[in-house]
């Protein structure tokens, strides 16, 4: 104890010196923070140490890259959809929902929170649009527990208005290559050479005929 | 559910609750299967995840499985949450005690002062030898120092803005024990980085 505390409360110097970090972190409720800044105006040492708080705390150590979350989505994808027995995701029982209307219910009908969804969430769950209800599109529909098929990058929709030459115009022009479709939700399957990738989207999705285009490279093919 | 610290039963003050009302209801639509609301709780969650387990863990190679094991279950889990804590309680709670399973199956020391292997070296170069980078490092080795548990509150406290109470919650300890988690860590911390914070600032 210095003599600057001398005079004060030793009990309550303790206590107010415990509550700097929270303080400086503007995680105390208003009563907290009165005795603390109370404190404060009399307390050189207890001054010192919040300004050591607030250096620490400005040494915010970096955010991991914006994209590593999409990553990470898409491996959890693939877990609950390689696991459906042990990992499927589990619906309240008031809800009385099965299994099924988890990550598939995405893939009816309810499109609209994809067009708000950003680019980048789309991507991550584009693996998804191929596990749609409707005609089977083996061998794509088990996506989750198999790896996507070789070659198999890109997915597309086209708008319901575009007609069959716009679509192979559109897919020409691009590079990709069509490997399956379409899904129960009117997507289809691209391959698209090594490097192509992202000029094939550029072009697929400046296209007229395109409404939707996705990558569904994985991981270690994309951006670290 | 995480139970509240029973030293101390008062709710955390909130300073503004509504981001806290859209997170609960945020993880409902989770709950009823809306994958973008999962979409959207994970873009919320993964860095600030990523980054807690960094530096509690301090181990680079466990970071990725912990974060998407932890948001696994957050699918999974997520019609267990009951509204009577944070979601990021909840959240973070749930990180720390995959983190503590992962260390201890690893024989790490969880309470005691001691650190795990440094982290991969960041990017050295001679633009690194001074300024952030290199306060930056002096922290790491700083911290690497602390014991798992220490780490813990440290960085949900100066990096994430968590209150005492609050982590309490997410560690599953009483509000004295974080304090006292708090006070050694920040000596040894004071110790260890004396003169070179005000250096940098």
């Amino acid at each position: 104890m210095t003599a600057r505390v001398l005079p004060l409360d030793a009990a309550a110097h303790r206590s107010v010196q415990a509550l700097l970090p929270w303080y400086a972190a503007g995680a105390l409720d208003a009563a907290e923070r009165a005795r603390v800044e109370a404190h404060l105006a009399v307390c050189a040492r207890c001054r010192r140490e919040l300004a050591f708080d607030r250096r620490l705390q400005a040494a915010q150590p970096e955010l991991p890259p914006d994209e590593a979350w999409e990553r990470s989505l898409v491996r959890v994808q693939r877990r609950l959809a390689a696991a459906p027995a042990t990992a499927a995701p589990k619906v309240p029982r008031r809800r009385q929902r099965p299994p099924e209307r988890g990550w598939r219910r995405l893939l009816g009908p309810s499109w609209g929170w994809l067009v708000a969804a950003p680019a980048t969430a789309l991507l991550a769950l584009g693996p998804m649009l191929l596990d749609a209800p409707g005609p089977p599109v083996a061998p794509y529909r088990a996506l989750g527990a198999q790896p996507v098929a070789p070659g198999a990058r890109l997915i597309v929709r086209f708008r319901p208005q575009a007609t069959e030459l716009e679509m192979r115009r559109a897919l020409r022009l691009s590079g990709a290559r069509l490997l399956d479709g379409p899904t129960g939700t009117d997507a289809y399957l691209l391959s698209i050479a090594p490097g192509e990738e992202l000029r094939a989207l550029e072009r697929l999705r400046a296209d007229g005929a395109v409404e939707m285009a996705a990558s569904l490279a994985p991981a270690r093919g994309r951006v670290p | 559910m995480l139970r509240r610290p029973r030293d101390d039963p008062r709710t955390p003050p909130p300073h503004d609750p509504a981001p806290e009302r859209a997170e609960a209801l945020l993880i409902a639509r989770v709950a009823a299967r809306e994958a973008d609301a999962f979409a959207q709780l994970y873009r919320a969650y993964h860095p600030r995840l990523t980054r807690f387990l960094e530096r509690m863990t301090r181990r680079s190679g466990l970071v990725e499985e912990l974060v998407d094991d932890t948001l696994l279950t957050l699918w999974q889990s997520s019609d267990r949450y009951n509204g009577l804590s944070k979601v990021s309680t909840w959240v973070f709670g749930i990180a720390y005690r995959k983190a503590l399973n992962a260390l201890q199956r690893l024989d790490e020391p969880l309470e005691d002062a001691a650190g795990g292997e440094p982290l991969e070296p960041r990017e050295a170069g001679p633009e690194a030898r001074c300024g952030r980078r290199e306060l930056l490092r002096q922290l790491e080795q700083a911290l690497a120092e602390l014991s798992p548990a220490q780490r813990a509150v440290i960085d949900l406290t100066y990096f994430h803005g968590i209150g005492y109470r609050e982590i309490a919650a997410i560690v599953g300890c009483p509000v004295d024990t974080v304090k006292t988690r708090m006070f050694h860590a920040r000596r040894r911390l004071r110790a260890r980085l004396a003169g070179r914070l005000e250096d940098w600032l």
